[in-house]
């Protein structure tokens, strides 16, 4: 006989709670959240952005065609594919960003060794199981997470790394390692945002700081920003696209984009999937968001003032009426009352060459997007006049430097050429069609006069920059 | 006067024997039924009960009860007048199976003063505890009038019941369907969502019979409402006989009596009766209203009549019940010009709606032990230009067409002291056609003539014209229901038994015939010019056009459109024991095995469903007086399908999505969908189901009143969905980039995945009851409820890419709801009401344009919220609802009995009182018009209805 008035309904809703009381908490780290991909709808264009038209450079098809080029250096004259970024500015090229010190450093890109597979040791995707229906990422392998501000001695006041205002393409790589300790309770993939990475390195988010001789969990060597302003980093060419930008594997629409009518492009069955017709870009995470990246492989930098203060000057806190008052040695000028100086690190140039016959000079309007056109209508010279006789070309251009090259760089200085006044050795065997002078960059260069280095009022031509990467080949 | 010995037992300090000699008094031979006590109840409990305990004072502290005393109870619902039952050893006594009604009480043994209860309120589904206290003495009857509490203390079951007269002094529109919302733990409308679940779950029960719809569930057809004797509805902790994973509502129907009763009613609701409040489009209801709009309001008449008639055809044997109903609808839209398709100026426009019901009951007690009551339902329902839609032309219109009947046989048999039959059949059938408004030169539908859609300037909405989109849609549903029970009650040493078991079965069946009109449905994405569908010039307007291959014409003749057919077999069985281990503690452990059988067009069987539903409810009388009852449930129910379910293992009507290129000047194909091989079955499913675990206390604050106080917990599992199997999109989510099988189709499969589910959590207190000359129902709910499925075979699962942003906050997870309904009773014949509802705002969720399809359905955050300033920033996701919504409706209602000498009484009710018109939809869509109201609270308007009653 019951005597409390609360004791059998009390025996029930105990006896429903113990299951759950019984539940063990697991000994593994719990995965960040999938949150789902980018928006990738406030990208600059010029960066890959939205992948539909008319925002794309090609208004019809929303992929990403790879232009050819012609390399020049070691390797002579050959057809190169590459993928042209749009224009950059020079403050772009600030990695330092020493010209607003209130602005944040390059972003950070962390790289994760030594993970275990299998996100939250359950789920264990891999090339051989992915499915593209539903498996958004591969398990086996974790993608590098972008920063966004969360360590402040890292990028100070970081901006939005995918707005366009502040958005940079070259990050600074922090190796990160996974020690024993977390290796076998945490996945692949398992990290997708900066702030989940630092605290289980140790980070506080309440005091902002590492805990003394930490971080213990994870190797996390993050460069002081004299790192990186002395260029004793490694500086990666990333520039973030969207994640479903289709890069296609040749410039023909029918054969590598799937959105073209006919089309007979091949999915990818896996990420990078050699027998794919095109490829999605490589991923990334970003606060746990899906992001897209094409790796443009290593930046080279300089810190030789010289070649930085081709790019940009910032002025110094001092002022003066003269060159001779400001800091020769670290090549300072005087300019509008202060001293400027040189950008401390900046990314080695390369050059691509291009005729002006072909890419008209840029204007004001169209800076971000110099070379608009990846192809060229060339008449027939037999019948000039006659459309149906004219074809269309890949436009002409040349890089003094291709991957492989000691002066090899994915950002290059835009340069134009009169292909009238030159004349080069190399020619293609089969252009018997409009014959254009395939010259290299080294001969372009022994023939000033064919420079273009004026525009048509006799004034001076501004630099251009032009994101050009040939993009890197992994998985 | 025969003399017998009665027998005492001691009700608490166990037994005592006390032998006296007392006259009966009780003249059990000349009695028409004598029944003894045992336990009864219909499926759907049309009936209720009434128990207690005879006893008397034997101590200063305690009381003793009186074996073999006769006991009498009388009403005028009680076919037959009057039964008697002898108390039992402890006292004892119970009726069972008793119509819904006030029923008075009597109690003469010689040697005490006789007891007369008065207005005992027997409920369907309820006990009416009635203790009788005897005092030795040979006085005049002694007359108690009786409290009538609340609380239940054998069930566990969160129930709300609803006579007439509480909802004749209710402001709340005369539908059937909207008494649910009266209940705590259930959503607005007319088929609300309760406790988490989906709108489809709810049921309607009439006099036990399910005649819910077999494709909707919501209620298949209307019927009076003054034929309603009482409303139950059952909201949780349901006992096994029930299988449901929604709300039950069973209404129990007047049956006549052994006079002749006429209650009818005419409704007004005139155009004056409206507020001319008109708002500013896309504004905010605090500065959106216009003050200088001197346009005469929107023409708006609601009138109904009704007519009940009861009687008797043989008295106490025979008696009939029969009504009649009808209402006619108007309303009007003003539609803008359309300069582009020949309109130049505003039009008014003008939707009817007419509705018949009627109804024919009788009841017979056919032999003292057996009852059998046959009822019969007809409903009909025309609406013309049922769109009223500002973004139709006249010729998009669209007509409705529908009607049902059902019929419901119910037989009660006490087979001996212990044993009770009883049993439920029924079919229902439905019938609805909807289809285009224009009509051909021979009158009929045109079925020839495709639609467009030109979109507008601000590129998300659109006008159609030409003719209705929406195609057409024949529909027929049957459903044969057969439920046997059979009850068993005994008394023992550990208690008593009432033991009930039967079997559930259930065919239905579904068949449809669908089609668009023309067989394309044009649509031009691109502001600007209509498209000529004739002229090619204009194609590349005409960006876009669905093809439906069955429905395009033939030889001038309309296509065929796509007809297809499914059936579903129900069987249930279910056995529970409502166990009084004693009169202060009772347990109903139950369970029931549940099975659906499912079959498509062609016969072939689909799948099988089944699934167990292990029961058990606990009630404990804390105080042992019925006052203060603490409950704990749980149970599991099982959907196992319906004819619905199996027609979405039917091949649907085959489309095929065109796009046009302009480089090649050609429509080219998107995608195909539908047709042979396009709709699967997922060859394992488990039967979606409810785990409920629930605990409660109530108690009796005031007289007649009770305060409670439920805490639930539910989870929805192994939820339908329809997957998309063939598609493969880009790792966005935004396009589709190839296909698993190389074609360019859709390929969905109809499936119940572990993933598919809905949580709720829910706190309620509520206050019931009648204290004094006040009727009160109030409750206040705290609710959780969270998700991934908004109803079956919703978006979930067609692309993989948003899965991840489908759970979330359900678009049904009020926060806060607050309710009631309080009248007051002057005994001059006022009676005064009033109605308040408070609730939260609805989840909405922010969605993008999809650009495979044009259509809205990409996410970029969970459900139940939008994204903040920085697009691509979880941590400033936030909350995305309506305004909090706030309604006061008032009722008075006036008897003239007294000033004209006939029962007639005058009801005005008002609606939204405070005239607020808070939006109730927005545009979710981004782009320009997000944010956008779409809809409001109905606008201050008010209804009249005179009733006359003999």
């Amino acid at each position: 006989m019951l005597r409390a008035p609360l004791g059998l309904p009390g025996l029930l809703l105990l006896s429903a709670s113990l299951p759950a009381a019984l539940l063990g908490c697991s000994d593994l780290i719990a995965p960040d959240p999938y949150q789902g991909t980018i928006d990738s709808s406030g990208f600059d264009t010029a960066f890959g952005g939205p992948a539909k038209p008319p925002s794309w450079p090609n208004s019809v098809f929303p992929c990403l065609a790879p232009r050819r080029g012609l390399g020049g250096g070691t390797n002579g004259i050959d057809g190169q594919t590459w993928w042209y970024m749009g224009g950059l500015s020079a403050s772009q090229l600030d990695l330092s960003n020493a010209a607003d010190p209130s602005k944040a450093l390059p972003p950070s890109v962390y790289q994760v060794t030594g993970c275990d597979g299998g996100e939250g040791k359950a789920d264990a995707i891999s090339r051989s199981n992915y499915d593209a229906r539903v498996h958004n990422y591969l398990t086996d392998r974790q993608y590098p997470v972008v920063s966004y501000g969360s360590f402040p001695a890292q990028v100070g006041a970081a901006g939005e790394p995918t707005n366009v205002a502040s958005y940079r393409p070259f990050h600074v790589v922090v190796p990160v390692a996974l020690r024993d300790s977390v290796r076998s309770r945490m996945g692949c993939n398992d990290i997708k945002s900066e702030r989940s990475l630092l605290e289980r390195a140790g980070w506080s988010r309440e005091t902002k700081t590492f805990p003394e001789n930490a971080p213990y969990n994870l190797d996390l060597r993050i460069p002081s920003r004299d790192d990186i302003r002395a260029g004793r980093v490694t500086f990666r060419d990333w520039p973030m696209v969207s994640v479903a930008t289709v890069l296609m594997k040749t410039p023909v629409a029918n054969e590598s984009c799937p959105f073209q009518s006919g089309s007979m492009a091949q999915y990818p069955k896996f990420p990078g999937d050699p027998n794919a017709s095109f490829q999605f870009p490589q991923q990334h995470w970003l606060r746990g968001l899906l992001g897209g990246y094409i790796d443009g492989g290593d930046l080279p930098t300089t810190t030789d003032p010289a070649a930085c203060a081709d790019i940009l000057r910032y002025p110094t806190g001092k002022s003066c009426m003269m060159t001779s008052e400001c800091n020769a040695a670290a090549n300072e000028i005087c300019s509008s009352g202060r001293c400027q100086a040189p950008i401390p690190v900046c990314p080695q140039l390369n050059e691509l060459f291009v005729d002006i016959g072909e890419v008209p000079l840029p204007t004001s309007a169209t800076l971000s997007n110099p070379i608009p056109n990846a192809t060229v209508s060339l008449p027939d010279p037999t019948a000039p006049m006659d459309p149906k006789k004219a074809r269309t070309a890949d436009i002409l251009a040349i890089f003094s430097a291709v991957p492989s090259d000691p002066s090899y760089s994915p950002v290059c200085r835009l340069r134009f050429f009169d292909k009238k006044k030159v004349t080069c050795a190399a020619s293609e065997p089969s252009d018997l069609v409009a014959p254009r002078p395939l010259c290299s960059a080294a001969e372009l260069k022994a023939q000033p006069d064919a420079l273009i280095t004026k525009d048509s009022m006799g004034r001076p031509l501004p630099t251009y920059y032009v994101h050009c990467l040939f993009q890197k080949k992994t998985q | 006067m025969a003399r017998r010995k009665l027998t005492l037992f001691s009700s608490r300090w166990g037994r005592s024997s006390i032998h006296v000699s007392l006259p009966l008094v009780a003249t059990l031979g000349s009695l028409p039924i004598v029944l003894a006590a045992q336990e009864a109840w219909a499926i759907g409990e049309v009936t209720g009960r009434m128990g207690g305990v005879v006893q008397i004072q034997t101590g200063s502290k305690s009381k003793d009860g009186l074996a073999g005393v006769p006991v009498t109870i009388k009403s005028k619902a009680l076919l037959g007048g009057k039964r008697t039952v002898m108390t039992q050893e402890d006292g004892s006594y119970r009726f069972d199976s008793l119509p819904p009604g006030v029923y008075t009480l009597t109690v003469r043994v010689e040697g005490f003063v006789p007891i007369e209860q008065r207005n005992i309120i027997v409920l369907a589904g309820q006990l009416a505890a009635a203790d009788v206290d005897l005092e030795v003495g040979q006085e005049t009857t002694k007359i108690v009038e009786k409290r009538n509490p609340v609380l239940n203390p054998e069930s566990a079951v969160t129930t709300t019941v609803l006579d007439n007269t509480k909802v004749q002094r209710t402001p709340v529109f005369r539908q059937v369907q909207a008494m649910a919302q009266l209940a705590p733990g259930v959503g607005p409308g007319n088929s609300p969502s309760v406790r988490g679940g989906l709108s489809r779950y709810t049921r309607y029960l009439v006099d036990g019979l399910d005649t819910s719809d077999i494709v909707t569930g919501g209620i298949s057809s209307p019927m009076n409402f003054d034929a309603v004797e009482q409303f139950s509805l059952f909201s949780g902790a349901m006992d096994a006989e029930y299988n449901s994973l929604g709300l039950v509502q069973n209404m129990v129907t007047r049956s006549g009596g052994n006079k002749f009763t006429l209650d009818a009613s005419f409704t007004l609701q005139p155009t004056a009766f409206n507020s001319n409040i008109r708002y500013g489009a896309q504004l905010p209801q605090q500065n959106g209203t216009l003050l200088y709009d001197d346009r005469p309001p929107a023409v708006r008449d609601f009138y109904s009549v009704n007519a009940n008639i009861g009687g008797p055809i043989v008295k106490d044997r025979l008696w009939f019940f029969t009504s009649f109903q009808f209402n006619y609808n108007r309303a009007m839209a003003t539609i803008p010009p359309f300069p582009w398709y020949g309109t130049t100026e505003d039009t008014d426009r003008y939707r009817y709606t007419y509705t018949y019901l009627g109804r024919a009951k009788l009841t017979w007690q056919a032999t003292a032990a057996t009852r059998i009551s046959l009822s019969f339902n007809i409903d009909r329902n025309q609406i013309q230009n049922s769109l009223l839609s500002t973004t139709v032309t006249e010729d998009a219109e669209r007509m409705i067409d529908r009607g049902g009947e059902w019929l419901v046989l119910l037989v009660d048999s006490a087979l001996s002291s212990k044993w009770l039959f009883q049993m439920q059949a029924g079919f229902t059938t439905k019938r609805s056609l909807e289809d285009t408004q224009k009509k051909t030169e021979d009158g009929l539908p045109d079925r020839i003539t495709a639609s467009r859609t030109l979109r507008t300037a601000d590129q998300f909405n659109g006008v159609t014209y030409g003719n209705s989109s929406g195609g057409w849609n024949d529909e027929t549903k049957y459903r044969i229901q057969v439920d046997p029970t059979i009850m068993y009650s005994t008394t023992g040493k550990s208690g008593t038994h009432n033991i009930k078991g039967g079997v559930q079965f259930a065919y239905m069946r579904y068949s449809h015939n669908v089609g668009i009109a023309g067989g394309l449905r044009w649509t031009d994405n691109i502001p600007g010019t209509p498209c000529n569908p004739a002229d090619p010039a204009t194609h590349a307007s005409c960006n876009q056009v669905t093809e439906y291959p069955q429905s395009l014409p033939q030889g001038g003749k309309a296509g065929e459109g796509w007809t297809t057919t499914a059936e579903a077999y129900n069987l249930g069985f279910f056995l529970q024991d409502r166990w009084t281990i004693k009169r202060f503690l009772t347990v109903v452990p139950g369970m029931r095995f549940d099975t659906g059988l499912l079959y498509d067009f062609e016969g072939k069987r689909l799948g099988t469903l089944f699934g167990y539903g292990p029961r058990l409810s606990l009630v404990y009388d804390v105080f042992h007086n019925r006052s203060t009852l603490l409950s704990a449930h749980y149970g599991r129910h099982n959907d196992v399908g319906n004819a619905y379910i199996a027609d979405q293992g039917n091949p649907f009507q085959a489309s095929t999505l065109k796009r046009w290129d302009t480089a090649g000047k050609t429509f080219n194909i998107q995608n195909s969908s539908g047709g042979a091989g396009g709709q699967l079955f997922a060859e394992s499913v488990k039967p979606p189901s409810l785990d409920e675990v629930g605990v409660g206390i109530r108690r009796e604050v005031i007289a007649e009143t009770v305060l409670g106080i439920d805490y639930t917990y539910r989870l929805y599992d192994n939820l339908w969905v329809n997957e998309e199997i063939n598609q493969i999109w880009d790792p966005a989510g935004n396009r589709v980039i190839g296909y698993r099988d190389g074609m360019r189709r859709r390929i969905f499969e109809a499936g119940t995945p572990d993933d598919a589910q809905r949580t709720y959590h829910g706190l309620d207190f509520w206050l019931q009851g009648n204290p004094g000359n006040f009727g009160i129902i109030a409750s206040y709910t705290l609710a959780f409820s969270e998700g991934n499925v908004s109803d079956y075979f919703s978006a979930y699962r067609q692309n993989p890419r948003m899965n991840a942003f489908y759970y979330g906050a359900l678009s049904d997870n009020y926060r806060h709801t607050l309710k009631g309904a309080i009248d007051y009773s002057f005994s001059f014949g006022l009676n005064v009401s009033a109605r308040i509802q408070y609730r939260t705002g609805a989840p909405q969720w922010r969605v993008f344009q999809s650009p495979e399809d044009n259509g809205f359905s990409l996410y970029r955050s969970p459900r139940g919220t939008n994204i903040g300033a920085r697009a691509n920033d979880p941590t400033v996701w936030s909350e995305f609802k309506l305004p909090d919504q706030f309604t006061l409706d008032l009722q008075g209602s006036f008897s003239l009995e007294k000033l004209t000498g006939q029962r007639i009484d005058l009801m005005v009710m008002i609606y939204n009182v405070l005239g607020g018109g808070t939006p109730t939809s927005i545009d979710s869509r981004t782009g320009n018009t997000f944010g956008a109201i779409t809809g409001r609270l109905d606008n201050l308007n008010a209804q009249v209805i005179l009733r006359y009653r003999i």
